[in-house]
């Protein structure tokens, strides 16, 4: 059973371990803040979202036709176009580009969708060397644990716990100085690069008109795994295609600035194909595998707009939840409210069943979504389809039906809130707290109950009515 | 028998319930602009010269195309590294004088790429690479230190303008378009930004008057 | 103009003294007033749990006894959203409904929203509070109302008030609901850390306009041995706390 299954539990652990509660501290608004700050600089924000989510939608909408028009334009320029549908199937391409080339050692740079394959192990088990490049990346595959957030995957370490991973894999003297610690990743990094038989990336959008697959990164890694290693192989959702430049624009205004406050990100890329007659450098193979993964049956359905999520990671900065929590109790590998949305999809409701109880649909996701995906709503999805399927447990189920049935009765309603008005005041204390209530421990573990001091508002009005 | 290319269309085009029709962007062709007002040639400058700045690039300003070679020589007396590597594009310009470098690909040992660009976007303060046999990506991306010589003429006002100068390439698309804005950089420990990360750790823009 | 009030059921059972409270702020608008007595509850513990048909079959409920009003006011942000912004929404498919309830949101108004397009005098009290507030933000009627301003400017009105704003005053303080009695764990540590923000500044009381986000801060509040009032803004705007 995945992780993501055991949410509460997950969720229990993080919450006492100090560890990452000081980590999430440390974050805490920060991106928040920046990012508030970027988005004060747009002159007109709302006008910028709408845009974005138009081109977003506009795609979605022939999702077909602009991926045959991607293909064509991208066979045209000689990149090969593969196709994928499931997570097993990635893999098995991946390792058959891999295997035809002879290729020893792998660079990657982020690619969330390798995440959702399991990629790495898939390569390391058929012996092939596989190294991330990006410095977050990196310093979880040397921890061997998932990332814990889209943007910055390794946000639950501290400087302490990457000295010390540091020292144990590189053999070198501990440092904690950052700015010494990311020159080491550098230099442990550079020989990789120039060794490395085939390099991997993620895509952070795909252009039908141009056949260009575009990747923003800060590090410069990505345009060294996409330039140095013999070949290239990128592998990106089905969602991720866009029409053309002009739709572009809009949406690299949003997504740095969403994301880390940045106006712009360090590079930009747009590749189309392998290296041509002449060049001096870039791949001799240029692949792009397209995943579905569960992605075309969100299509059509009341879910279909959390596939514009152009993965800037603003939902979870501003959860409270994931705030709190962390990105590894979602259990998966997209967290936050967004991960709230798509595991279920891509993992199955029933092995996520709490997560789309995960959030108090206070909207400050929504609110922040450079394209606008209502996630509150997509949450209230979730929710229903576990009510219509059954998936609730049945002391939930018996008490929503019970509720129903006492408010389209008023008489009763009034009759029972009298009734637990008058019990809630023997369950108080001399100061008129409830501190413990059988059935309602989740409130009363962490929070008092101040008891009502006199009877039901609609008692008393009806009294005063009759007096 | 399907393939998974057949089956993943199949299930598009069962979910949206239509069959294909002819992909049309023209309704929102052109609007995804930021409003940028129309500026002039001045203006442009100095916005690409702050959007820079902003982004960590540092700035040499050259009174006229003369003065690049020797604000260049007297920038590399005062760099540390003496491996020097430059875009083939620039042998011409460069090569009748006494910087030392070598023209093509980078090495991993190269300290310092000089480049020209493509173009340079006011807006974001980016510079715009493009690939081919004569502009090596690695160039701007092995060494440390990366210098590039922008004309004031190449410099557009913002992202759609950029895509329009580029779309009149003969070559276009090239295999590679890279906006490069400022010095490589990471945050990921503890959110603390470090310049400097697989890429560049300088990017000087001598920027002169066409 | 004739105007329904609609007690939440959580101000019914909790808290009557809020329901008190808002019916005096409405009268002193000069506007007569019914409380109908068939209501019961907007539907949204159904509805955000995931149950449709509870959200529909409350609407309709709520349609039956309040669509004669020339107004509804209601003393809550998270109700009124579900009423304006839900309810039509839940009707999709029976446009002759939803354009009923669009008509009928459009005439449902929070508290704040009612008095500030309402003049009115506040109503004459003995023991009205004078002292330093604070001002919790609810989710929905912050986000999905727009109700930021309004309650404090209502508030400034008292003599004597003065509204220090908290720390990340716009974070949730974890009730949502069901979430507050399914996830507890996590809704305490929301809570927990809007209690710091409140405490940070040193206030003489903390108001909001959601009894659900009071229950919590109280809840909370109390737990950890701090005796800091916690009031609805129309009890302190009515003069029925000190
Ligand atoms: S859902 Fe919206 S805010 Fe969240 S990662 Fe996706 S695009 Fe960003």
């Amino acid at each position: 059973m995945p992780e993501s299954a055991q949410f509460k539990k997950n969720a229990q652990r993080q919450l006492n371990n100090t560890g990452l509660q000081a980590n999430l501290q440390r974050f805490g608004q920060r991106f928040a803040k920046a990012r508030a700050i970027a988005i004060a600089e747009l002159e007109d924000f709302s006008g910028l979202r709408q845009r974005a989510t138009a081109w977003r939608d506009l795609t979605l909408a022939n999702l077909d036709d602009w991926l045959i028009r991607f293909e064509t334009h991208a066979q045209r320029m000689g990149t090969q176009v593969h196709w994928a549908t499931t997570a097993a199937e990635v893999n098995q391409i991946v390792l058959e580009i891999a295997h035809k080339n002879k290729v020893r050692k792998v660079i990657k740079s982020k690619s969330m969708v390798s995440e959702e394959t399991g990629l790495n192990a898939a390569l390391q088990q058929s012996g092939i060397d596989t190294i991330e490049t990006d410095l977050g990346e990196y310093i979880l595959q040397l921890a061997g644990e998932p990332p814990s957030h889209l943007v910055a995957p390794a946000l639950h370490k501290n400087v302490e716990e990457v000295a010390d991973l540091f020292q144990e894999h590189h053999h070198t003297p501990r440092q904690t100085d950052i700015p010494t610690l990311c020159r080491e990743a550098r230099h442990q990094l550079r020989p990789h690069f120039l060794s490395a038989d085939m390099g991997i990336s993620g895509g952070n959008f795909l252009v039908a008109d141009t056949g260009a697959l575009v990747l923003l990164t800060n590090e410069g890694n990505a345009r060294l795994v996409t330039t140095l290693p013999r070949v290239h192989v990128a592998i990106t959702g089905i969602e991720k295609v866009i029409p053309s430049l002009d739709a572009l624009a809009p949406l690299l205004r949003l997504l740095p600035r969403s994301a880390t406050g940045q106006s712009i990100t360090n590079d930009v890329s747009l590749l189309t194909g392998p290296r041509r007659p002449g060049d001096l450098e870039g791949p001799e193979e240029h692949h792009v595998i397209l995943v579905d993964g569960g992605r075309s049956e969100l299509l059509g359905s009341e879910l279909q707009p959390a596939l514009r999520c152009i993965r800037c990671g603003a939902c979870m900065n501003h959860c409270p939840v994931y705030q709190n929590i962390g990105g590894h109790a979602y259990g998966w590998v997209y967290p936050g409210p967004i991960g709230a949305v798509l595991t279920p999809a891509y993992l199955g409701l029933e092995h996520a069943r709490d997560l789309p109880q995960a959030a108090t649909l206070c909207g400050a996701c929504e609110v922040v979504c450079p394209v606008s995906i209502p996630l509150p709503d997509l949450l209230r999805v979730w929710r229903q389809r576990s009510v219509s399927r059954g998936l609730r447990p049945w002391p939930e189920r018996v008490l929503l039906r019970l509720w129903l049935w006492c408010a389209m009765h008023p008489l009763l309603y009034r009759w029972i809130h009298r009734r637990l008005s008058w019990l809630l005041r023997q369950l108080a204390n001399d100061s008129g707290q409830i501190t413990y209530f059988p059935g309602l421990t989740d409130w009363t573990q962490g929070r008092n109950l101040k008891a009502p001091d006199q009877p039901p508002f609609h008692a008393q009005w009806a009294q005063r009515h009759r007096s | 028998m399907m393939t998974s290319r057949d089956l993943i269309l199949a299930r598009i085009r069962q979910r949206r319930g239509t069959t294909s029709s002819p992909p049309d962007n023209t309704p929102l062709a052109g609007t995804s602009g930021q409003n940028l007002h129309p500026i002039d040639a001045t203006e442009r400058i100095k916005l690409f010269q702050r959007q820079a700045l902003a982004m960590g690039c540092q700035l040499r300003p050259c009174s006229s195309r003369d003065m690049v070679l020797p604000t260049l020589q007297a920038l590399l007396n005062d760099l540390p590294g003496h491996s020097r590597v430059a875009w083939p594009q620039l042998r011409r310009w460069l090569e009748s004088t006494s910087l030392g470098c070598r023209f093509g690909s980078a090495h991993s040992t190269d300290q310092i790429g000089i480049t020209g660009c493509a173009g340079a976007i006011a807006e974001t303060g980016s510079l715009i690479l493009t690939t081919g046999p004569d502009t090596p990506d690695s160039v701007s991306l092995l060494p440390e230190i990366h210098i590039a010589l922008v004309c004031h003429d190449d410099i557009v006002v913002d992202l759609e303008a950029a895509w329009k100068h580029l779309a009149q390439r003969a070559d276009w698309p090239p295999r590679g378009v890279t906006l490069v804005s400022g010095p490589s950089r990471t945050a990921d420990i503890e959110q603390q930004v470090v310049i400097g990360a697989h890429g560049p750790a300088q990017v000087i823009i001598l920027l002169y008057p066409g | 103009m004739k105007i329904g009030l609609w007690i939440t059921c959580l101000v019914d059972l909790m808290r009557p003294r809020i329901g008190f409270a808002t019916l005096n702020l409405v009268r002193a608008t000069g506007h007569s007033i019914e409380i109908p007595e068939q209501q019961t509850c907007c539907g949204q513990p159904g509805f955000n749990s995931g149950d449709t048909s509870a959200g529909r079959a409350m609407a309709m409920q709520f349609l039956k006894h309040f669509e004669s009003f020339d107004a509804v006011v209601l003393a809550s942000g998270s109700c009124a959203a579900m009423i304006r912004h839900d309810y039509p929404r839940l009707f999709a498919n029976q446009p002759e409904y939803q354009v009923r309830f669009q008509e009928l949101g459009q005439r449902t108004f929070e508290l704040s929203e009612f008095l500030l397009r309402h003049p009115f005098d506040l109503p004459p009290t003995t023991q009205r509070f004078s002292g330093r507030l604070t001002y919790h933000d609810s989710c929905s009627g912050l986000r999905t109302l727009g109700i930021r301003s309004g309650p404090r400017q209502l508030l400034q009105r008292i003599p004597g008030v003065e509204i220090v704003e908290m720390p990340d005053r716009e974070v949730c303080c974890g009730f949502g609901g069901a979430f507050s009695v399914k996830l507890g764990d996590i809704a305490t540590r929301m809570a927990e850390n809007k209690c710091r923000s409140i405490l940070a500044t040193g206030v003489d009381a903390v108001v909001g306009g959601d009894l659900g986000c009071l229950l919590t801060i109280e809840g909370r509040l109390r737990r950890e041995g701090h005796s800091l009032p916690v009031w609805h803004w129309a009890e302190v705007l009515a003069g029925t706390v000190t």
